[in-house]
């Protein structure tokens, strides 16, 4: 049977506000599923509580919307009870980096095969615009009543420093970019994290539509210093908009006003990744000061981590790291449990048809006898 | 001389009396003996006072005293602390370490220095306590245990202090010469018990000859006022502590996922099962042919499959997951039971206090998820090593909202274990979190026990739809209404039985609704549930009457308790005049039942280990019927025979003048507490 994206669609209504960032990635993970023709039967949706949370239900597989933070717990007895099972986690950023967090950095330590989707749109959508961990310090959404004075969560960083081993960044809206980073995490072997910028477009006024048409990076754009250069170059990211500058537009920082209407970036070092607007780029590139970023790199965790600084402030889509032969959970399992893939605990016959346990425990039992 | 005595061994916490216990329990039980051990530690690593105390007798003995009759201490904190207490008997005997003598009370900094302000009050010296036990008549056996050290340092030539390890195999050779039992059988237990290990071995065999010797010299014509009797036993026995009795019920159960989070007094029990997690069950041929051909199982599964007389032995495994805390501990365990894996978590006070959300999201869900909640002595950390039976209210009605949930609390070690198994039976006939109420006293006492029934062991998984059954139903609904309430169940994973979970509010389908009347029928579905089961369990899961069923004294309580109670009424030979009503089933309550039990009850008494008396108000709450008299213990240490006769009596005899005399145990007429 070939299923198409239709047969992973419940008759359900999640209702999201039209136009939510939402539905893009509802659509880039349907696509996955067909692109990768998982069956419905095995795979199981696990989600939290937001408004990220609610949607699972409108996929026809198995869906647990689980408790506020708590997607990852459930997922671990799922996959490790039944490892046949395709593990899906659909979390929100406050779901996940805020009441969760003490479970998204464990998860990394076990490394069960799971796929973790975060849906990043800087607020606390549910309960009205809060801010949420990914919001940056001095950010003042429409939503809330003075600017936030908390600094923002590195996802990608904490990901990368607890063990995840597919690590990328997507756009709510380009969503078939998106599908091939969430198909690339389903295929991958081991915990993997695809954190998803998505605007919200109801309390946030300043991570717009706009802001991200303006802003994205993609990561094939991003270049690798390869000596160091002996003036730092100081790069920003217009987050007001001032003389012609558009906000999401890259400058070149010269002058205090540009520094204080930017986010601001300062490269020096090399083998570490850069950002820069398109002149500045082919300019280093024709000195040989930097190279263009390869495939290979993303077995590098030194240029990793480079790009996941980046990332505090540039939205950069694209797969970041990827990590091929690290051993998953259940594999570790299997280590003390040799039948462990071949008779997992769902699977196990643990009484004949009248009730008699099937477990011989005698063993353990004589060793108490007096 | 008698044969019928309670010894305890006392030492610094880390220094091995634990093993020099369970070697004396080992030996006392081989000889048809019965016993009852408990053990008292701190939460501490090493050094703090900690005791081991056992009862010992013919008969099956299921209660601690307060009172010992052969003292063991191996260092100066313990012998001060128990002759302070004045817990040794009249005519007992006290073995002890020569160096503790001399020692200045106030230089024992091991001490809790709220004990040892009270001590310096009246002593200075250790020995200044010896009066406490003079005046009791106490036969004092002095052993000099640096001289016995100095010796095995010189012989195996190794420093003085490592010597000193063994001090706890000094006190138990002490002990051991002192009941008369013999040398050689000793050694050959030793043998047993180090013989792996050749310099631990010699260093304890040394250790064992030097105090036989020592005693032999310096103690020519020792009068012995107690020994050890061999009894004629011709039933297989077993000595178990509760933890690992849990555990083996489980595993026997057919656990294969259990998660936890380490915590006092459970963690043992998880680390019991991850060290026995791979486990051969046996499965008739065909059945096992049938599951392959089907598709359930992989082929490879015989790769692990022996066959003998028509039966596959197959290797199957228990994944045993440490999680990063109790919320990820319960809901790892969910996730597993929605596989149709049987899944628990084992944990105690503060860690279920932590689980409460997922509890209620298991409730909703009708999730068959089993706790294994082994109470300790609260509030907040409390005395983490300390017992109580303060989480009774608790566990019946924590986390949000209304749902049916079981607990089942169990009054000794074997019920334990059986319970270990049907919890998880009716967890998945009741579709509903179970929590398996114990305690510190269960999981850390041991006790010879007949070696377990195994033929009494069934498994009851309720009702399951498998892909065949799923391809007769048009649309599977996870939760259809159905007459009692319980909705054929189908695991994650299950080809055709695809369906949400969540922990909104949700139709029959398993989708988010808030419709009100929709709403009203699946809550009343869920509630169904409650009648069912009380309709379906057996009296004696939801409680037991002891002794004479008609008496018009009744003595109410539930869990550890048990013991005591009986063995209490039994020496006060108040079999005809008393019953006791071991409450089992908290949750749903037995209403019907208990009503039946105390009609005609003119005097009830209630009796259990918190500061409120719980267990009497959930029964004032359900039955509408308050004790007369709540006997209760809050101290942190298990009640003993000697308290429970004494307040007992003082009950039945409606002397209630002793009401809040007793600092450890509290005694009062319920009418006179109000408010609590
Ligand atoms: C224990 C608990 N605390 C608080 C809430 C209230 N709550 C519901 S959704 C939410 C925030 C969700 O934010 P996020 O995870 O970013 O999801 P979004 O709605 O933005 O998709 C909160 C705090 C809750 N449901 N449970
Ligand atoms: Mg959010």
């Amino acid at each position: 049977m070939v299923y198409k994206k239709e047969d992973y669609i419940e008759d359900f209504n999640e209702g999201w506000c039209p136009g939510c960032g939402n539905f893009g990635i509802r659509e880039a993970c349907l696509r996955a599923f067909e692109n990768l023709q998982l069956d419905p039967n095995k795979t199981v949706v696990v989600s939290g509580i937001g408004c990220s949370g609610k949607g699972a239900l409108y996929y026809k597989v198995f869906v647990a919307h689980t408790l506020h933070g708590r997607t990852l717990p459930v997922a671990i007895g799922l996959k490790l009870a039944n490892p046949e099972l395709n593990v899906i986690v659909h979390s929100g950023d406050g779901d996940c980096y805020g009441i969760g967090v003490e479970h998204f950095v464990s998860t990394g330590r076990y490394n069960p095969d799971i796929t973790l989707v975060v849906f990043d749109n800087s607020v606390y959508a549910l309960t009205k615009g809060q801010a949420s961990p990914t919001l940056k310090r001095g950010e003042k959404l429409k939503s809330l009543p003075a600017p936030n004075i908390k600094d923002a969560i590195n996802p990608i960083g904490i990901a990368l420093l607890s063990g995840y081993n597919y690590i990328a960044q997507g756009y709510a809206f380009n969503i078939e970019h998106l599908s091939n980073l969430i198909a690339g995490a389903i295929k991958h072997k081991g915990l993997s994290l695809v954190n998803v910028k998505q605007p919200c477009i109801t309390y946030d006024d300043i991570h717009t539509k706009d802001f991200y048409q303006n802003a994205l990076f993609y990561i094939n754009n991003i270049l690798i210093l390869t000596k160091d250069l002996d003036k730092p170059i100081k790069v920003g990211i217009v987050k007001r908009e001032f003389s012609n500058h558009k906000i999401g537009e890259l400058v070149i920082i010269e002058n205090e006003e540009q520094e204080k209407n930017c986010y601001v970036m300062e490269f020096k070092k090399a083998n570490e990744a850069v950002i820069l607007p398109k002149e500045k780029a082919e300019e280093l590139l024709k000195k040989e000061c930097a190279r263009k970023i390869k495939e290979e790199d993303f077995y590098d965790e030194y240029i990793a981590f480079s790009i996941a600084k980046l990332m505090l402030n540039i939205p950069i889509i694209g797969k970041i790291y990827e990590r091929k032969e690290s051993k998953t959970y259940e594999e570790r399992i299997a280590y003390n449990i040799e039948s462990y893939f071949a008779y997992p605990p769902a699977k196990q016959i643990i009484c004949d048809e009248e009730g008699n346990p099937t477990t011989d425990i005698r063993k353990i039992l004589d060793s108490f006898i007096v | 001389m008698r044969n019928s005595f309670t010894f305890c061994m006392a030492g610094p916490q880390g220094s091995g009396i634990d093993t020099s216990m369970r070697i004396f329990s080992q030996i006392v039980g081989s000889l048809g003996n019965e016993i009852f051990s408990f053990r008292e530690y701190h939460s501490n690593i090493k050094g703090r006072h900690s005791y081991l105390i056992a009862v010992i007798d013919e008969n099956k003995v299921n209660h601690l005293r307060f009172s010992i009759d052969i003292l063991a201490c191996l260092e100066e904190d313990s012998l001060a602390t128990h002759l302070f207490h004045d817990d040794i008997s009249y005519d007992g005997v006290l073995i002890y370490n020569k160096a503790s003598k001399n020692i200045l009370i106030k230089n024992i900094r091991t001490m809790e220095s709220c004990l040892r302000e009270r001590i310096i009050e009246k002593y200075e010296k250790v020995e200044d306590l010896f009066e406490i036990a003079r005046k009791k008549r106490v036969q004092f056996v002095e052993i000099d245990f640096l001289k016995i050290t100095s010796h095995i340092a010189k012989n195996l030539n190794i420093p003085l202090r490592e010597a000193m390890i063994s001090f706890n195999i000094i006190a138990l050779a002490a002990s051991l010469k002192y009941l008369n039992f013999d040398f050689d059988s000793l050694v050959n237990i030793l043998k047993q018990r180090f013989g792996k290990n050749e310099k631990v071995f010699r260093m304890n065999y040394l250790a064992a000859e030097e105090t036989y010797k020592y005693i032999d010299e310096n103690y020519k014509n020792l009068e012995r006022r107690f020994y050890l009797k061999k009894v004629e036993k011709k039933e297989k026995r077993i000595l178990i502590d509760g933890n690992a009795a849990v555990a083996i019920g489980k595993i026997i159960g057919g656990i294969s996922f259990q998660s936890y989070y380490p915590i006092t007094p459970a963690t043992d029990e998880s680390v019991f099962i991850e060290a026995n997690q791979n486990l051969d069950c046996v499965i008739e041929k065909d059945e096992l042919i049938k599951r392959i051909e089907k598709g359930e199982l992989s082929n490879n599964i015989l790769n692990y499959a022996r066959l003998e007389n028509g039966y596959y032995k197959i290797k199957r495994g228990i994944v045993v997951h440490q999680s990063e805390d109790e919320i990820s501990a319960i809901g790892s365990a969910i996730g597993a039971a929605l596989t149709g894996a049987r899944a628990a978590t084992s944990t105690s006070s503060p860690g279920f206090s932590l689980m409460t959300e997922f509890l209620g999201w298991a409730g909703k869900n009708e999730i068959p998820v089993v706790i294994t909640h082994y109470q300790r002595a609260g509030p907040s950390t409390g005395m983490p090593t300390k017992t109580e039976q303060g989480d009774l209210l608790f566990s019946c009605f924590a986390s949000h909202g209304t749902f049916p949930r079981i607990v089942l609390a169990s009054g000794d070690i074997e019920e334990a274990f059986f319970d270990a198994i049907k919890i998880f039976n009716l967890a998945e006939k009741y579709q509903m979190p179970a929590i398996h109420l114990l305690d510190k006293i269960i999981a850390n006492s041991m006790q010879t026990l007949p070696y377990f029934d195994l033929s009494k062991v069934k498994i009851e998984r309720g009702k399951i739809l498998n892909e065949e059954d799923l391809k007769k139903i048009e649309k599977f609904k996870r939760f259809v209404i159905t007459n009692d309430g319980i909705s054929p169940r189908a695991f994650f994973g299950t080809k055709g039985a695809i369906h949400p979970l969540t922990g909104d509010e949700n139709d029959e389908k398993g989708f988010i609704t808030e419709d009100s009347y929709t709403r009203s029928t699946i809550m009343n579905k869920r509630m169904k549930k409650i009648e069912t089961l009380l309709k379906e369990v057996n009296e004696e899961d939801k409680l037991k009457i002891h002794f004479n069923k008609n008496a018009k004294i009744a003595i109410i309580s539930f869990g550890s308790t048990k013991g005591v109670i009986i063995d209490c009424i039994k020496k006060m030979n108040l079999e005809e005049k008393v019953k006791f009503i071991q409450i089992r089933l908290l949750q749903p309550y037995p209403v019907k039942d208990v009503e039946k039990a105390l009609e005609n009850v003119e005097m009830l008494i209630d009796v259990e280990m918190n500061y409120n008396g719980q267990l009497n108000l959930l029964n004032r709450m359900n039955c509408l019927k308050t004790a007369d008299v709540v006997i209760y213990k809050i101290n942190g240490r298990p009640i003993f025979l000697e308290e429970l006769s004494y307040y007992l009596k003082k009950a039945i005899e409606k002397d209630f003048s002793v009401f809040e005399k007793d600092e450890l145990l509290g005694f009062y007429k319920a009418e006179l507490k109000n408010g609590v």
